[in-house]
């Protein structure tokens, strides 16, 4: 179950500094890569069908292509990685920043090179302090080694570029309006499919661990990564659990698992016995799936949409049979009400509406009234907005709503007695 | 160019071309607060939305372009729903204080709710507390609590004025407009952005609490400020135990001139049209004593922003009595930029060429120093103390300073009381129509030179068809609504 691909100096003391990397073969794909083609590398990813990892599951690929045929005047290309990790639940880009920042510098010189970029810029979440201080070091390191800048391997440029602290800035575009001095808003969606542009020129934005997967591609072939994980879902996963468990962390997994034996034998059950009620799957946006559920539930993309939730970035929250779930709704939804932007009507109003409504609910002093406002607030976010963090927080809401109906309903009855 | 169609109607349209602007521009009504034509697409609002066939969910007007065969509904059942839960949460922190608001009568939200809200309140949490007077300078005044964030004035600011002192601070429901701190609004053309906000958040420290807009009378005018000619409408009214009095000049959209602005200055120049005059009457014969039997030399100023009727009235007058007529444009090189502000601030500059009246500073000096009458049409040259030993006859507006011999003093109506065409900096001829009614309107400087010689042209359309289509090359009709090109004298 458990596979070794990002992870695999994870449990290497020191592997960050850029010695002990090179002694476990850091860089090792550099030589047999670079001499390559573009095009052939963005064809041994389209093949080896890599999916984002930072929660929509895109082909990677695609993106690729989209970015390096996007016609330029000045022939200025950028790669920005995206690792602005804020969502609740997701810790798993850390630990590569942590824990092998030299495995992303690695594949930021390929991706460079696959989609014609000389320069990327990492977009670290601004409260990683600690991380950004390895990940710069590392940066460092690699310019020194002659890894980065004016060396053999394309002279790639790379800059680590700290956020101010938005979860909205870990949507791609408002990322760029970020990373261009803006304020983080996400933008308009094209009218046809193109790339991102950063100042204009076209960009392409990974996750972190997208990066990170890319070197084991290039280096043994899409069939060697194909290998792992399904069909649709190849590959492996950095799966994160925290909340009710025994052994909270971050394991890479390939897709197409059990998650119940995944938390049972990976997360070493529930923490003090109890029973287990429900996991979030993906990060907080991931509609809740209940435990009666939970045995048939693959770990991989086509099996979670078929629950009606989504893994995500796979960051799992796990609840244990004592949980509230209207004060685990209530301190979701508060995350949503601080965190959207407000730019759009249906999310700046609807999220505080929402949270304030909650807020009667653990008051007890709701109404079936309020529930009622709950459901058609989540209607109105849904698919009304510019970006999908208004979706996200209604399909928290509806799945709060479908699974868990009963404890809202007692707690306005519990008001009315 | 292609067929699209919008609730069934068939219309013809440019491939590409923006719905919403489509949609406006065929009369479909579209709610919306942020776009506008001059500030571009910016999204944010959500209420342009319309159901399109084929999409699975609803999308907004302002990012969907026309494309061959489709199909729009601006009124189906689905997209009243949706457009009633979005302006739901509009309305959930608005303060609703309609009752004391400034933009009641013409906001946009009130409309909204009319067309399509109409529901009781939900609202049962307690509301978004924000400022409520925040003053960001050049006479605007920010309420932060009306505000629906559309950011049309963060945009302007960002965009048309480039002087980037508006923005958007705090996230998500605390999400607020702002300046940044001892940063106040402050450029030639920030009062735009009152007319700009859909809702009553930016108001005019000028006109707020001054008067309800639905008693307001509005008149298609032209600004007088510079030569520039930006389109504006008049408000006006008369209050019980008041003269009729303008309360604000607002911008009207010409896109060959002014597209939806004005400036600053030329905004607030109607209170010099509401300053309190004294009223000197005329006397005809006593006029005609002075300037028209006299053989002595006699030298005439008139101000180059009376319109074109006026300047050539005066024009047949000096002619047939050999009286020189000069009009000297005001120039104040300060004052110019390159969008709105014309350093010419003469509203009629342009006018004296195809009139033939002389504009030569020295040529009116010479005539001025051996000349024995002076007669001055509201021209603030000859209100200051210039040398001369001539008698000066004043024709004036309105009082000023120093007035001397009353005697020699005659009022007449300045432009707001009277109809008339200007010709801008562009040789664009435009109308401008008569707003004010009061103890000046009778006297305009047509009726009150008819009246010294009554053999000049009676009315302004016989004036226009006997003399002035000769001069301009083109009659009263033919001036379009948003005014006609000329083409220059000496293409002619």
């Amino acid at each position: 179950m458990l596979v070794k691909i990002v992870s695999k100096k994870f449990d290497i003391p020191n592997a960050h500094t850029i010695d002990v990397a090179l002694e476990h073969g850091a860089y090792s794909a550099l030589e047999d890569s670079l001499v390559k083609e573009p095009k052939e590398l963005r064809d041994i990813i389209i093949e080896s069908n890599l999916r984002g990892k930072g929660g929509g599951g895109a082909a990677a690929g695609n993106k690729w292509n989209l970015a390096a045929n996007q016609p330029t005047e000045s022939g200025t290309r950028y790669l920005i990685v995206n690792a602005d990790e804020s969502e609740p639940g997701t810790f798993k880009d850390r630990q590569i920043l942590a824990k092998d920042p030299h495995l992303l510098i690695e594949g930021i010189i390929l991706t460079c090179h696959a989609i014609g970029a000389k320069s990327s810029y990492i977009y670290v979440r601004g409260e990683y302090e600690e991380f950004i201080t390895i990940l710069e070091g590392a940066v460092d390191e690699a310019y020194a080694k002659g890894f980065l800048g004016n060396s053999k391997y394309g002279n790639i440029d790379v800059v680590v570029h700290r956020g101010a602290g938005a979860y909205i800035c870990g949507e791609k575009s408002a990322l760029i309006e970020s990373l261009e001095g803006n304020r983080g808003h996400p933008r308009l969606k094209p009218h046809q499919p193109e790339s991102e542009f950063y100042f204009g020129e076209p960009a392409l934005v990974n996750n972190v661990e997208t990066i990170a997967s890319v070197p084991f591609i290039l280096e043994n072939g899409a069939d060697a990564y194909k290998a792992h994980g399904t069909e649709k879902s190849p590959g492996t996963l950095l799966f994160a659990m925290s909340g009710h468990i025994n052994n909270p962390g971050v394991y890479e997994c390939s897709f197409g698992h059990s998650m119940l034996d995944f938390i049972e034998q990976t997360g070493g059950g529930i923490k003090n016995g109890k029973k287990l009620k429900a996991v979030i799957p993906g990060g907080a946006s991931t509609p809740i799936i209940p435990a009666h559920l939970i045995k048939d539930v693959m770990m991989d993309y086509e099996s979670l949409r078929s629950f009606d939730s989504a893994l995500g970035t796979g960051g799992m929250i796990i609840m244990d049979e004592d949980t509230d779930m209207v004060k685990a709704l209530k301190n979701l939804l508060h995350f949503y009400h601080h965190e959207s932007c407000g730019q759009c009507t249906p999310c700046r109003e609807g999220t505080s509406w929402a949270d304030r409504v909650m807020q009667k609910f653990v008051d007890k002093r709701a109404t079936y009234e309020d529930l009622e406002i709950l459901r058609s607030v989540s209607r109105t976010m849904n698919g009304k907005t510019i970006c999908v963090f208004a979706p996200a927080c209604s399909d928290v809401i509806d799945g709060f709503l479908r699974h868990f109906e009963d404890e809202f309903i007692a707690c306005i009855q519990e008001e009315a007695c | 160019m292609v067929n699209i169609s919008v609730d069934n109607q068939k219309i013809e349209v440019e491939e590409n071309a923006l719905l919403i602007k489509v949609l406006q521009d065929n009369d479909v009504e579209i709610s919306h607060f942020c776009y506008h034509e001059a500030l571009g697409v910016d999204g944010n609002c959500r209420m342009c939305m319309v159901e399109i066939e084929g999409a699975k969910r609803p999308q907004i007007a302002c990012n969907t372009l026309c494309k061959e065969g489709l199909k729009v509904h601006t009124k189906s059942p689905n997209i009243l729903k949706v457009k009633q839960e979005i302006l739901e949460l509009e309305l959930i922190n608005h303060p609703v204080d309609c009752p004391v608001c400034d933009q009641a009568g013409e906001c946009s939200l009130q409309n909204y709710y009319m067309d399509f809200g109409l529901y009781g309140s939900r609202h049962s949490v307690e509301k978004t507390k924000k400022a409520k007077h925040v003053d960001l300078g050049s006479n605007v005044m920010l309420d932060q609590e009306r505000c629906v964030l559309c950011a049309r004035c963060t945009r302007f600011t960002q965009n048309i004025s480039k002087s980037n002192e508006l923005f958007i601070i705090g996230r998500g429901d605390q999400a607020r407009v702002s300046s940044a701190p001892n940063k106040p609004l402050n450029n030639p053309y920030a009062m735009n952005v009152i007319d700009l906000c859909p809702v009553g958040a930016l108001t005019s420290k000028d006109f707020r609490f001054q008067q309800r807009v639905w008693f307001l009378d509005s008149v298609e005018s032209i600004c007088h400020g510079c030569s520039k000619g930006c389109n504006i409408t008049i408000d006006h009214n008369t209050t019980k135990f008041d003269n009729d009095r303008i309360h604000r000049y607002r911008p009207r959209r010409n896109m060959a001139i002014n597209s939806y602005f004005m400036c600053d200055e030329g905004r607030l120049s109607f209170h010099k049209e509401n300053k309190k005059s004294r009223h000197f009457p005329f006397n005809a014969s006593t006029l005609r004593t002075l300037m028209c039997t006299d053989e002595s030399k006699k030298v005439m100023l008139a101000n180059a922003s009376l319109s074109v009727e006026n300047l050539s009235i005066l024009k047949l007058f000096c002619d047939k009595y050999s009286i020189e007529l000069f009009s000297l444009p005001i120039v104040d090189e300060t004052f110019g930029d390159d969008w709105l502000r014309n350093s010419v601030r003469s509203a009629n500059a342009s006018a004296l060429e195809f009139l033939e009246i002389s504009s030569s500073y020295e040529a009116f000096l010479k005539a001025a120093q051996t000349s024995k009458l002076l007669i001055n049409i509201n021209h603030p040259l000859l209100f200051e103390n210039i040398e001369s030993h001539a008698k000066i006859m004043h024709f004036t507006t309105h009082d000023f300073e120093d007035m001397g011999d009353m005697r020699n003093i005659v009022s007449f109506a300045s432009y707001s009381h009277e109809n008339g065409t200007l010709i801008n900096s562009d040789n664009i001829i435009q109308k401008f129509s008569k707003s004010l009614h009061n103890i000046h309107s009778e006297n305009t400087l047509h009726h009150i030179f008819t009246q010294i010689d009554n053999t000049l042209y009676k009315t302004q359309e016989t004036l226009w068809s006997g003399y002035i289509s000769k001069q301009l090359g083109l009659g009263f009709s033919d001036i379009q609504k948003m005014g006609t090109k000329l083409k220059g004298v000496n293409n002619a």
